[in-house]
């Protein structure tokens, strides 16, 4: 081992690596997930922006709360964490959201996010499954962006 | 000095894989007919593969990819890229972040270009802000190190960003912005004569045509410092203004302004950058202006259209102009450039598809590069992943 060790360091620090993270996280709270069955579509204008924890473990996520143009309700859309530093969306822009509709174990309703439109520009956060488009943390978004130049 | 980007690339790969919470792999082909935009028009075929796996660890999160890119008809341009890399990402308040993050990677040409082969380490911090609800400050830092096979091309490189932005009820969107940049050449100048493979074929894979009767030049230059570095510095200020024209569409308009503060390219000649760098694309290697307009539109059937127009003038400081026949003009390179550009894409819930239609005159002092063309290209892309799914 101690051979191995000396003759190919590089080895088995990828090799350590990989044996410590291989070991099951354990679960800390249940994590809603994307269902394809509850999936709508919500147009509205973007009341506000917040960037806050969502879940233990994982990066703050990107959170807009959308006003729906014509029931008049109040949404609370899950983008993801990475596309803070993504779009630069702004309050009162006009937004069309493709999402899947969740309700967290108090009962809250809110909306993942898989499309979002804004201003002829397409952004996929997640395919149509539901796997985020997302590389990494903050500066990787890595989801396909469509349209607009800016 | 290879194995020191081997060592963080492989362990970051291997941590990433172990432990993974997405798998996903993209496939795309398209076909275009000028992949190189030089007078002599080269059609090709192009396919990649690749595969990312990342791992996300609370603020932290591990990425990785590796992809082969395959050239039906010039298949010597192929290659593998491998990339992994560690960032973080940390809340200040509701309305601002911190982000940074660290990255090796790598590119691996075929052995008949192996000169252009290329490993990196790179890092990049940035930080935004909501100044109020319509108003976001963005500031970022890049900093890089690049190893060529051949060293001439070796560089460290560092650069800064500032952007303000304004949203209007009116949908309009204002945005100004600043960077600055500086760009080291760590041993540009040689005296010996780059490998005669690597000056020949249809094309380099920086993405440059190879000008005909130019091969076999000594890349030493008369006067200079053998081994020596050189540095350019440049800054730029930029401005866009975009206009949401209902819901599904929206025109933009945009601008930027740069100046070379300092230095100029150590490479004579643009074939010798080109190795390194297509010089229409590195921020570091011109002076000059584009403007640009972009109308996108959501039409019918959730089709994207993208009409676009630029135009730019663009000085090459330090690049001699030379004719067709490979002697020099005494002319340092400028470009102008007016292209058009049409794209519609659709996605599909398994893949997408793409057609673009490009009209491109660049007039230029070099005559290999004063050309215009018509481009179509069109493609199509598979993305599959596999984990969990959010």
């Amino acid at each position: 081992m101690e051979y191995f060790v000396r003759k190919n360091p590089v080895a088995a620090v990828a090799v350590a690596a990989m044996i410590l993270l291989s070991i099951p996280l354990q679960a800390f709270q249940a994590e809603p997930f994307y269902n394809v069955d509850t999936e709508v579509r919500i147009s509205g204008t973007v009341e506000e922006i917040r960037f806050e924890p969502r879940y233990k473990d994982r990066a703050p996520f990107l959170v807009l709360v959308v006003k729906e143009a014509e029931a008049g309700l109040r949404d609370t859309i899950e983008v993801g964490p990475s596309w803070f530093f993504g779009p630069d969306l702004h309050q009162g822009e006009h937004v069309e959201i493709v999402g899947s509709v969740i309700r967290n174990e108090e009962g809250m309703r809110f909306v993942i996010a898989r499309e979002l439109r804004i201003g002829g520009e397409t952004l996929i956060v997640r395919d149509s499954r539901g796997f985020p488009g997302w590389r990494g943390g903050g500066g990787r978004t890595s989801g396909r962006r469509r349209g607009r130049g800016f | 000095m290879k194995r020191l980007f081997l060592v963080p690339l492989v362990t970051l790969m291997g941590i990433a894989s172990a432990g993974a919470d997405d798998f996903s792999l993209s496939l795309s082909h398209f076909a275009a007919d000028n992949i190189f935009q030089t007078r002599e028009q080269t059609s090709d075929r192009i396919s990649a593969l690749t595969l990312s796996v990342d791992k996300a660890m609370s603020k932290f999160s591990l990425f990785s990819e590796g992809g082969y890119t395959y050239f039906a008809r010039n298949p010597g341009l192929g290659f593998g890229t491998l990339a992994a890399g560690l960032d973080f990402l940390h809340p200040l308040s509701k309305k601002s972040a911190f982000y940074v993050s660290g990255t090796a990677d790598a590119i691996f040409f075929r052995p008949e270009s192996r000169d252009f082969n290329r490993a990196a380490l790179s890092m990049n911090a940035a930080f935004k802000a909501y100044l109020g609800p319509s108003s976001i400050l963005r500031s970022g830092y890049t900093m890089e190190y690049r190893n060529y096979g051949s060293r001439n091309f070796d560089f460290l490189s560092q650069a800064f960003q500032l952007t303000l932005d304004r949203y209007f009820e009116t949908k309009t969107s204002v945005k100004a912005g600043f960077a600055w940049g500086y760009k080291y050449f760590l041993h540009p100048f040689t005296t010996t004569p780059l490998s005669e493979t690597s000056q020949s074929g249809g094309g380099d894979p920086a993405g440059a045509g190879w000008r005909h009767g130019a091969d076999g030049r000594d890349y030493s230059r008369p006067g200079s410092t053998e081994n020596g570095g050189a540095g350019i510095q440049n800054c730029s200020l930029s401005a866009v203004v975009a206009q949401g024209i209902g819901s599904r569409m929206g025109i933009s308009f945009s601008g930027t302004r740069q100046w070379t503060l300092s230095g100029k390219s150590p490479f004579l000649y643009v074939e010798e950058y080109y190795m390194a760098e297509n010089p229409t694309y590195d921020s570091f290697s011109w002076e000059g202006w584009n403007w640009g307009a972009m109308l996108t539109a959501e039409v019918p059937w959730d089709i994207e259209l993208k009409i676009g127009y630029t135009m730019s003038r663009k000085a090459f400081p330090g690049i001699e102009s030379l004719g067709l026949d490979g002697s020099p003009l005494g002319l340092t390179r400028e470009d102008r450039r007016r292209q058009t550009d049409v794209r519609v894409e659709k996605d599909f819930s398994k893949f997408t598809l793409f057609l673009s239609y490009s009209f491109i005159r660049n007039g230029s002092s070099d005559p290999f590069f004063d050309w215009k063309g018509r481009f179509v290209s069109g493609g199509i892309q598979w993305n599959i992943s596999f984990g969990k799914t959010r």
